[in-house]
């Protein structure tokens, strides 16, 4: 007899871990409270881009004349119509999940889940209709949302979440984002592209202050944000906003984070905005489910601990995806990994959860995608590192392009050659970061990279450069 | 009179304010410049470290501060026109002035012409 799975949430993570339990047999039921798809389909990655395809072809306008193009009449954005676009892709992907579900005879419930004991959720509609679900094993998938931050509740007029970004009515002459990570760097960009003023406050040195950034792709993009006249304050925090008369009068003052703060830089700097965007980061979304009244294991902020085979506390009750937080990597290709491996062990497979190999893209002007170590994180673990950069202005591509800024580095063991980690800013560097991703996962050398043929012309030959180095000397580049 | 750090960029001193650009061969190198990233007034310049950037259509480098001091002053207009540091390293395309704060460094700069012995070697 199959295995009924019960799934929370149909995100990447769960309509993936949906798609693998059947798959494999099971007979699945998927609860989703809001729109299959999740943040990642309806309020993340796809909207985003959606929207930053419009924001490149503006960009690509103002180079008709460096491109040979004659523009007369000038060109706009229409918000309206970037926005039906918007839905459009959203609706073309959520009926092809549709359609992969009952190709599978996955039955997908809409409504508020509860989870009554590990084998029962209670689903209610949003008329009220409630019905009761037996599974026998059950995957919580409930993700994130936007972390609402006491000092700047959303209002979804002048103090907006990512969510309400997405949603907005018209383009704002203005827009101060506090919080330059992912989410604050990509709309920054975007809203700058649209024609908004854009300004962004971000509490530490640099942006995308992430570990796993290497610092040189943080500078090259602040040095894009100038060039963009992106106004950027860096060890800098939002000390407090004030709505008045259609505007926030908002105040800057030095980041918490500072160790020594310098007479100079004491000085509160007022900005004047039509809107602010507060993008300082998620958080869980499984409130409602009843999953503390069941006993499991949460940390203080919410989010739920699982094991490397994704089992919780509570014996046949899995949880993947942003639901168990940053310290498990929130991307959507990791939650839908989670997935297949939660579904897999449910299945009787022996999986394991693997968070060493993970590639990250952000979706900036240009783009950024990194996998594996910094050279600074190789020598906190006591590597030996090398770290080999090639700039794609090298390169007849990106030339032939116009899009020469930026770099490919990668980062070696200096003895065994092998590629610890790739790092890459400029054009199309999501999509080239999967080469990487491959070396990091196989345990390629730079070797191996600068033995294997790279198609001419192509972006690509800026790993193929990068690894050249590495084992001697760049071919496209002057002799050192 | 000018002064050059091994690293590119030169100084030209009054009183105790340094001014500070790029060097005729490194301007020569790079090619035509698209792009200078000036530092901020009040930023305080290490010599010896980076403090701005500059981009050419062939390649792009830091710009490493020839002496320390305080930023006074940044060439503002290069950043819609850097074409003046082709045409005029050592006038009109100047990048930032400051305030020497360890003015015994000087001493151990370049004179034009050991800088260009040294890079031409």
């Amino acid at each position: 007899m199959s295995l009924t799975v019960g799934i929370v949430g149909a995100g990447p993570g769960g309509y993936i871990a949906a798609i693998r339990a059947a798959q494999l047999g099971a007979r699945v039921v998927v609860v989703e409270q809001e729109a299959i798809g999740g943040t990642c389909l309806n309020w993340g990655c796809i909207p985003t881009k959606t929207i930053k395809a419009t924001a490149e072809a503006i960009e690509q306008l103002h180079r008709a004349r460096e491109l040979g193009i004659d523009l007369e009449g000038g060109f706009h954005p229409n918000l309206e119509r970037i926005m039906a676009r918007k839905n459009e892709v959203i609706q073309i992907l959520a009926t092809g999940i549709h359609n992969i579900f009952k190709s599978y005879g996955i039955a997908y419930r809409e409504g508020s889940a509860r989870v009554l004991d590990p084998h029962q959720i209670r689903v209610t509609k949003a008329n009220g209709d409630s019905q009761d679900l037996t599974v026998d094993r059950l995957i919580i998938a409930s993700g994130s949302k936007p972390l609402v931050f006491p000092a700047f509740p959303f209002d979804g007029e002048y103090l907006l979440s990512s969510n309400d970004a997405l949603v907005l009515k018209e383009i704002p002459e203005s827009i101060l984002i506090i919080g330059a990570g992912v989410v604050g760097c990509e709309f920054a960009f975007i809203f700058q592209a649209l024609g908004s003023r854009v300004t962004v406050v971000e509490a530490l040195s640099r942006v995308i202050g992430l570990p796993s950034i290497d610092e040189e792709c943080s500078k090259i993009l602040q040095r894009e944000m100038k060039k963009k006249k992106i106004a950027l304050y860096l060890d800098k925090t939002v000390e407090k906003t004030e709505i008045r008369e259609g505007a926030v009068k908002v105040t800057v003052g030095p980041s918490p984070f500072l160790k020594e703060i310098k007479e100079k830089d004491k000085k509160p700097i007022e900005v004047e905005v039509r809107k602010v965007l507060v993008s300082v980061g998620r958080q869980s979304n499984a409130d409602g489910l009843g999953l503390k009244e069941l006993g499991l294991e949460v940390d203080a902020r919410g989010w739920i601990a699982a094991n490397e085979k994704l089992e919780t506390n509570i014996p046949g009750l899995y949880a993947i995806g942003d639901a168990l937080g940053p310290a498990k990597i929130m991307l959507a290709h990791v939650a839908s990994t989670e997935g297949i491996v939660a579904a897999e062990n449910i299945m009787g497979h022996d999986r394991k959860m693997d968070y060493g190999v993970v590639p990250s893209g952000i979706f900036t002007f240009p783009e950024v995608a990194n996998v594996g170590l910094t050279e600074l994180q190789a020598r906190d673990k006591g590597l030996e590192a090398r770290s080999d950069s090639f700039h794609f202005r090298g390169l007849g591509k990106p030339q032939a392009m116009g899009e020469i800024v930026g770099q490919v580095k990668i980062v070696s063991d200096s003895r065994s050659g092998k590629v610890l980690g790739v790092h890459i800013i400029g054009p199309h560097a999501t999509d080239l970061i999967a080469e990487g991703t491959l070396a990091v996962q196989l345990g390629a050398t730079v070797q191996d990279l600068a033995q294997t043929i790279h198609a001419h012309p192509t972006l690509a030959e800026a790993v193929l450069e990068a690894a050249h180095k590495a084992v001697g000397a760049g071919l496209h580049g002057l002799k050192e | 009179m000018l002064l050059f750090h091994k690293d590119h960029c030169w100084v030209r001193t009054e009183g105790n304010t340094g001014t500070i650009g790029i060097s005729d061969f490194a301007q020569n190198q790079m090619g035509q410049i698209i792009y200078v990233e000036l530092p901020e007034i009040g930023r305080e310049l290490t010599a010896g470290e980076e403090f701005g950037a500059i981009e050419s259509n062939k390649t792009t480098s830091d710009l490493i501060a020839p002496v320390s001091g305080e930023v006074l002053e940044a060439n503002g207009s290069l950043e819609d026109d850097p074409t003046p540091i082709n045409s005029s390293p050592y006038d009109r395309g100047w990048i930032a002035r400051v305030k020497l704060t360890r003015p015994a460094e000087l001493d151990g700069l370049l004179a034009e012409a050991d800088y260009r012995r040294q890079v031409t070697g």
